[in-house]
């Protein structure tokens, strides 16, 4: 460092400018924008249809297991299955509308 | 041709059985330990330095920190920042567990369902259980969303709730299946190469082609790694997010 120090209000106008520049960058963190002014990038077609295929496979996976559950517990072979393959079925759509909406809405 | 499930097969380096289960170390887990001891000599390394202006090394650490942080916020507001070292250590796990797979020779970690189906459920336990703490049973208002009609209630309730547990299905499958399928694909092609090398001259040629092709694969492959580590990173967020805000989804 050279003696020379710039004068007091000088350094006083540096340190405001750089307060609000780090208060930018704060709200930036609060939304969730990455700092250099990307966003999250939108995820490509493929993605999306891994994303959607396993969101309806999962439900109907899911209903079976409970079925089979409730059959193998409750003794109400195979009514139990049925029912909850079907509800599995519903719960597959259902899980695809709410992605749907979730990616119309972005993100 | 060689067989293309051969890869994903178990082998015991070290056989161990206490009480009748199997408790050998196995080359999933040595993978597994790689992954780790990879990921934490990365993270120790690159930030070691812990400069103003960063070298390469620590600009990647830096990255891969300011992207999941993104994530989290975005996703699940400031206070998801608690569960930040649970979702990065998920991200970077996977990343890295996807990423030495890569290398050929090298075993796929998450090409096992019960691996990501162990990661899953974590993701959704934490879930439950978070979501209990905090709310209690306010937290089952989740199953129920308002404005409904009375008359159709109970069927919502249940498809809920079945939705609910289709979640750490739907993670793990999701994984697994993109993992297992693309290294399928690579292995496939690659016993194509052998197979008509194996035909003369002619065969030699034509040989290039699935080579071209694997070559493809390979950084379609390397994308879909990277992809999917991101995916699971993104949907642990969306998850933790019904733990912390149950009712708005």
């Amino acid at each position: 460092m050279t003696g020379q120090s710039p004068p007091e209000s000088d350094l006083d106008a540096r340190r405001r400018a750089l307060e609000s520049k780090l208060a930018e960058l704060d709200r930036d963190r609060s939304t969730g924008a990455v700092p250099d002014g990307r966003t999250a990038e939108e995820p490509s077609g493929l993605v999306k249809l891994f994303r959607f295929s396993a969101d309806f496979v999962s439900g109907v996976i899911a209903g079976a297991m409970i079925g089979w559950l409730v059959d193998r517990f409750a003794g109400t072979r195979p009514w139990g299955l049925i029912v909850f393959l079907l509800l599995g079925f519903a719960t597959g759509i259902y899980n695809l509308v709410k992605s749907a909406q979730r990616a119309q809405r972005g993100g | 041709m060689a067989d293309p499930i051969k890869q994903f097969e178990l082998v015991h380096l070290v056989p161990l059985k206490i009480g009748g289960a199997d408790f050998g170390f196995t080359n999933s887990s040595l993978h597994m330990f790689i992954a780790v001891g990879v990921t934490a000599a990365f993270l120790l390394l690159s930030t070691s330095g812990r400069r103003l202006v960063p070298t390469r090394m620590q600009s990647m650490a830096e990255l891969a920190y300011e992207f999941v942080a993104g994530t989290v916020r975005q996703t699940t507001g400031k206070e998801g920042m608690k569960f930040f070292p649970l979702v990065f250590s998920l991200f970077m796990f996977v990343l890295f567990g996807n990423l030495i797979g890569m290398i050929p020779g090298a075993f796929t970690v998450t090409s096992h369902i019960i691996v990501t189906a162990a990661l899953a459920m974590l993701v959704i336990t934490t879930v439950i259980v978070y979501g209990i703490m905090k709310h209690g049973t306010h937290w089952f208002a989740l199953f129920a969303p308002s404005g409904l009609p009375k008359a159709i209630l109970p069927v919502i309730v249940v498809i809920e709730v079945i939705s609910f547990l289709s979640r750490p299905i739907s993670l793990s499958l999701r994984l697994f299946g993109n993992m297992t399928a693309g290294h399928i694909a690579l292995k496939v092609f690659a016993g194509f190469v052998t197979a008509m090398a194996g035909a003369g001259v002619l065969g030699m040629m034509g040989a290039t082609l699935p080579v071209l092709m694997i070559t493809a694969l390979t950084a379609l492959e390397l994308l879909v790694a990277v992809l999917q580590a991101y995916v699971f990173t993104i949907l642990t967020c969306i998850y933790l997010n019904d733990a912390l805000h149950p009712g708005h989804h």
